[in-house]
């Protein structure tokens, strides 16, 4: 039996990162992976974008394998985490002993019914391909949810020359994108055929084993081929049960991703404290946070802390949009080149969090968003 | 360890520049350059950190 080491328990892009900034950080001894899903690390947000419309094959979202000094376990599911005795047990019954311990479990797609019973989501590889594969041959598609993935899945749809209606609250990607961008990306859609059925209060889904539409409360009832729940995810964190470490639905932790002694937590799970702690389920916070929490595990407060760096994109009827900086995008908007009009170009708003700058189907590196981000400040 | 670029995959995101400035290049009008097809042993992990942050897996690593 190998020595206790670093167990890092989540096996996405997030988990390996935080083994791999461990091992960098001078920890010399074993570390495990162990992940609930059968695949190697792969990039979850390309999943409602090249791969569900079909561009691109279920191997293109594969992230390079782990190092060949970490040993890694897919398929293998955490079921408690034992602080006082450093254990963390897994569904098979076995239990491994940790000196230092990772928290990386994510997030799971929030759905409308109790156990999701007959919903469709879009959170997953395994989930990526059966949608694709339904979307096939399916006459209509009805797309709950108007944020980023809803808008993603919904682009997807029309794609895939299937009649979409979206149910949102607001218009599309207004509480993450700001009323600019958003207003550009609704018209967009409606433009490709996208029916935008706004609702502001919970909606009845019907259908039994396999949800075939919803009820508004107005009465309004929408029928489709497909029916996709698209409202956010929440973290998994049923397995840290007793263990102290859950607060307001996420793990709670320090400037340097630190929970509790030998515990660290990152990615979409986590909840780092500060005048508003919130978790920021978004790939670039979950790597950046991985980083932090790996090398905290390791060298403590000889770590540096995090610090968010706000960095964002989404794919979408044919918008490739890219941003830097606090979302919404709020304020005054400075046009820096191109124009929204003509759906290409680079915009900055100066809002009360800060400077967040924009690039509309404009390529531009992340190091040069973030210098017009800061000198807009 | 060698570095490749998977064909047309790369949008010039930059987060591998951003992550590993050293190994990775983004010019304004070109996929990513990188500076190091075969990684110097000291540049090994910095390597790997910019490959895992590539959000369309666009970077091969070969061991």
């Amino acid at each position: 039996m190998t020595p206790p080491g670093v167990v890092v328990v989540g096996g996405s892009a997030a988990g390996v990162a935080a083994a791999e900034a461990a091992r960098r950080s001078g920890f010399d001894g074993p570390i495990t992976v162990i992940g609930d899903e059968p695949h190697p690390p792969y990039t979850r947000p390309a999943l409602s974008k090249a791969l569900l419309r079909g561009t691109a094959g279920a191997e293109s979202v594969h992230l390079p394998a782990p190092d060949a000094g970490i040993d890694f376990h897919p398929g293998r599911r955490a079921t408690g985490l034992d602080t006082a005795r450093r254990r963390v047990l897994l569904a098979d019954g076995e239990a491994l002993g940790y000196t230092g311990v990772v928290v990386a479990t994510g997030a799971r797609a929030r759905t409308l019914r109790r156990g999701a019973c007959g919903e469709t989501v879009l959170r997953s590889l395994d989930d990526a391909i059966r949608l694709r594969e339904t979307l096939r041959g399916a006459r209509s598609a009805l797309v709950i949810g108007g944020g980023f993935v809803g808008t993603e899945v919904a682009s997807a749809c029309v794609a895939a020359g299937v009649p979409t209606t979206v149910v949102t609250r607001h218009a599309l990607l207004v509480p993450h994108l700001g009323p600019d961008l958003a207003r550009l990306v609704t018209r967009e859609a409606t433009d490709a055929g996208v029916v935008l059925v706004r609702s502001h209060a919970e909606m009845r889904l019907v259908g039994g084993e396999r949800v075939t539409g919803v009820v508004l409360p107005d009465g309004t009832a929408l029928e489709a081929d497909v029916v996709v729940t698209a409202v956010g995810c929440l973290p998994n964190v049923e397995w840290l049960r007793g263990s102290g470490l859950v607060h307001h639905g996420g793990v709670l932790v320090d400037e340097r991703c630190r929970a509790a002694a030998g515990v660290v937590a990152a990615g979409d799970v986590a909840r780092v404290r500060g005048p508003r702690p919130a978790r920021t389920p978004f790939w670039t916070a979950a790597l950046d946070q991985a980083r932090v929490a790996g090398e905290a595990l390791v060298r403590g407060e000889a770590a540096p802390r995090y610090v968010p760096a706000p960095f964002y994109w989404t794919e979408a009827f044919g918008l490739a949009v890219t941003i830097a900086g606090p979302i919404p995008a709020a304020g005054h908007r400075e046009t820096l080149a191109g124009s929204l009009l003509d759906r290409s170009g680079l915009f900055r708003w100066r809002g009360p969090g800060g400077s967040t700058v924009a690039a509309v189907n404009y390529k531009i590196a992340v190091r040069k968003l973030r210098a017009l981000a800061r000198e807009g400040a | 360890m060698e570095l490749s670029l998977h064909d047309g995959r790369c949008e010039g995101y930059g987060l591998c520049e951003e992550a590993a400035p050293r190994i990775y290049r983004l010019p304004d009008d070109a996929d990513v350059e990188i500076l190091h097809a075969k990684v110097p042993a000291d540049l090994e992990t910095e390597a790997a950190a910019g490959a895992r942050v590539c959000p369309v897996a666009a970077i091969q690593i070969h061991r």
